[in-house]
């Protein structure tokens, strides 16, 4: 069978590496972008919480199957 | 170019709560959410395996464990997939709805699509999402070629989360690996494998790969992965090609246990067959390379150049920069940074939850000895008292603790933050208001949408038009609520005209319509393939027939008529609800095996499947004995 090679490096559409930002500047846009996220998403869950978590599990508590 | 065939059943859980908080019974609250599916969408009831096949061709019905679940359509792409999947979300949260509004005393109904119940030492639940695809090599070549896939790629794929067998709290990327105990297994709710070998094709050709190794996702581009990836190494095998050629592993399920606790994704290796130090990542770019390699060739599909670049972008994001550079995208990615913020906001770190992990397990361990039948998340504390079974374990712990700056007076924290880390796991997945996932999305903090899933609340009335699916639904439309009339993957059973449109061929968009008793016959093989021999059965049970049983009297396909059990040494395997069914004729759809009394019990029509029947109490229909 004939299969076409492809170079292992080239970036594909959308990939880093395709896009114009250098190294460093992609690394410092995703740091910032986790920081963002874990702050946020810590806020979001602080305020999901009920405030009991033990009766929440418990309320919550059902048989799985497969 | 060729047309791949995938699906995905997906369970959910249900919680309601009447106006004064107390839960709805768990089989009341089914009870409840199946009326509403039946009032509110247009249906026909599901003629062997029962539930009901619903307009956009997908299947409803409340499976074992008492949890509804669905299952996709038959599509042709991944993004597909997940187009249909979500539209099951949204179909399911829709019913929780009219759950309320037809039962006033419920205040609240919730749907969660999540993959682990937090009842450390009650149920230890997990919730299955289970990947369907048709293939046609010999089965025995797939786990050689699939297993180092799909034990890597958790990478991408890995719903996030903790463990629910462990007393810790260390993060996972993929909390079902935990319940994962052999490589290659037929079992689907206990010694389950990352390959199964579970083959029911519902097809009239072909296979069925069906794989529970995989988790519910929210993160669309991550759904999108799994299906695709999966389904193009599927390709390359279904082509003869060998795609797991070295980088078979030594130990898989060693190995996925350590990719999954490696949130960089660039520490934790594996040792291949030929003694190669792999990382996951490794594993999937030797996997991508192939699939780029294959790609315009006709045994792929033509997705393949778009779902490869997805997962080459995936990749090189992992390599880069770990779980931070996922941060927006994975779904375990997500939640390590939501979980890392919450352990730092009560003053820990990964690495101190890692000694208290060690350390309650240990405590626990001495605790459960002593007091099996107990809870052990209940009485860690006491072990903290002078007089405790554990104390000379706490004892020799307290120096452990000591080392990384820690005492037991920070005991209550940690266990404070492990409830915390649980309940925020859950309330991750809560379909609709209330959900983190769904509440972190709105706010537009996440970037894992995946263009091509669109139009989802179409696809809620609508079924995917390249497979059989779309004349399922489009008979489900017309016959809806017409008595006797019902559907199954195989075909639509038309009782206006006592007629049956064979869809025993996943891609037909042709309508044939054929005899009833010609129906039974395909409908019985294409649901469970050629079934399996009665001495295979045993074996694999390992149950003996009873005294004077005669196995392999009657075949699928043959029609009997079912007659009362009779008892055999005190077991009478009987349900009250048989009753009803004695002396009617029906066919029978599959052959269990043996009973625990060691009777042959097998399915039939007549009751859709539910009742396990003994065919030494049962005749043969008049009309066809020799």
């Amino acid at each position: 069978m004939l299969l076409r090679e492809r170079p292992h490096d080239a970036p594909a559409a959308g990939a880093p590496g395709a896009d114009d930002e250098s190294g460093g500047g992609r690394l410092e846009g995703m740091t910032r972008r986790a920081e963002t996220i874990a702050a946020r998403g810590g806020d979001l869950a602080a305020r999901a919480l009920s405030g009991n978590c033990q009766a929440f599990l418990n309320a919550n508590v059902q048989r799985g199957a497969q | 170019m060729a047309e791949t065939v995938m699906g995905v059943e997906t369970e959910y859980m249900l919680s309601a709560f009447y106006q004064d908080g107390a839960r709805v019974d768990q089989s009341d609250a089914m009870g409840m959410l199946y009326h509403a599916a039946e009032r509110t969408l247009r249906y026909l009831p599901g003629a062997g395996p029962g539930g009901m096949f619903v307009e956009n061709g997908s299947r409803f019905y409340i499976d074992c464990g008492g949890h509804p679940e669905i299952a996709s359509p038959e599509v042709t792409s991944p993004w597909d997939v997940v187009r249909w999947q979500l539209a099951a979300d949204r179909i399911l949260v829709g019913l929780a709805e009219e759950l309320r509004r037809e039962n006033p005393t419920v205040a609240a109904a919730h749907v969660y699509r999540n993959n682990i119940g937090y009842d450390v030492g009650v149920s230890q639940a997990t919730w299955g999402c289970h990947g369907s695809y048709r293939y046609t090599s010999n089965p025995d070549r797939l786990p050689n070629e699939l297993v180092s896939h799909l034990a890597s790629r958790l990478i991408y794929t890995g719903g996030g989360g903790f463990s629910n067998l462990s007393l810790g709290a260390n993060f996972t990327l993929s909390p079902r690996v935990a319940h994962l105990c052999h490589v290659v297994s037929y079992h689907s709710t206990n010694a389950r494998g990352i390959f199964h070998t579970k083959d029911e094709p519902l097809a009239r050709s072909g296979h069925r790969l069906h794989l529970y190794c995989g988790e519910s996702l929210h993160s669309e581009e991550a759904a999108v992965l799994r299906h695709g990836t999966t389904a193009l190494v599927l390709a390359m095998v279904d082509a003869g090609l060998r795609p797991g050629e070295g980088m078979r592993l030594r130990a898989p399920l060693e190995a996925m246990r350590d990719f999954a606790n490696d949130p960089t994704c660039r520490r934790a290796t594996a040792e291949t067959e030929t003694g190669r130090s792999v990382r996951a990542l490794d594993i999937q770019r030797h996997y991508l390379h192939l699939a780029e390699m294959a790609i315009g060739e006709p045994f792929m599909p033509e997705w393949a150049e778009a779902l490869c670049g997805r997962w080459r972008a995936v990749l090189d994001l992992l390599e880069e920069g770990g779980a931070a550079a996922a941060a927006t995208k994975l779904d375990w990615a997500i939640k390590y940074a939501i979980y890392t913020e919450m352990a730092r906001r009560q003053g820990l770190t990964w690495d101190q939850i890692a000694v208290w992990s060690n350390v309650v397990q240990q405590v626990g361990a001495v605790l459960q000895r002593r007091k099996p039948e107990t809870p052990i998340s209940i009485t860690l504390q006491d072990a903290l008292t002078g007089d405790s079974p554990a104390a000379p374990r706490v004892r020799r712990l307290t120096p452990v603790l000591r080392r990384h700056d820690l005492t037991w007076d920070d005991l209550d924290a940690f266990l404070d933050l492990r409830l915390r880390l649980f309940e925020a796991d859950t309330c991750f997945g809560r379909l609709g208001e209330g959900g983190i996932f769904a509440e972190m999305d709105r706010a537009g903090l996440l970037e894992h949408h995946a263009p091509g899933v669109d139009r989802v609340d179409e696809a809620m009335t609508t079924p995917p038009a390249t497979t059989r699916a779309a004349l399922r639904g489009k008979w489900i439309k017309e016959l809806a609520g017409n008595r006797g009339s019902n559907a199954d993957w195989s075909g639509i059973f038309n009782a206006r005209t006592g007629e049956w449109l064979d869809l025993s061929d996943p891609l037909t968009t042709r309508e044939e319509w054929k005899s009833d008793d010609e129906r039974l016959r395909v409908m019985a093989a294409a649901q469970f393939g050629m079934p399996p021999s009665f001495e295979s059965l045993i074996r694999r049970e390992g149950r003996r027939p009873a005294p004077g049983e005669q196995p392999g009297r009657f075949s699928v396909g043959d029609p009997i008529i079912l007659g009362r059990h009779e008892s055999v040494d005190g077991n009478q395997n009987w349900n009250a609800d048989m009753d009803q069914f004695v002396g009617q004729r029906a066919t029978i759809l599959r052959v269990v095996g043996l009973d625990s009394a060691g009777c042959e019990v097998v399915r039939v029509t007549a009751d859709q499947s539910r009742y396990v029947w003994r065919t030494r109490n049962m005749e043969r229909a008049p009309d066809c004995v020799a």
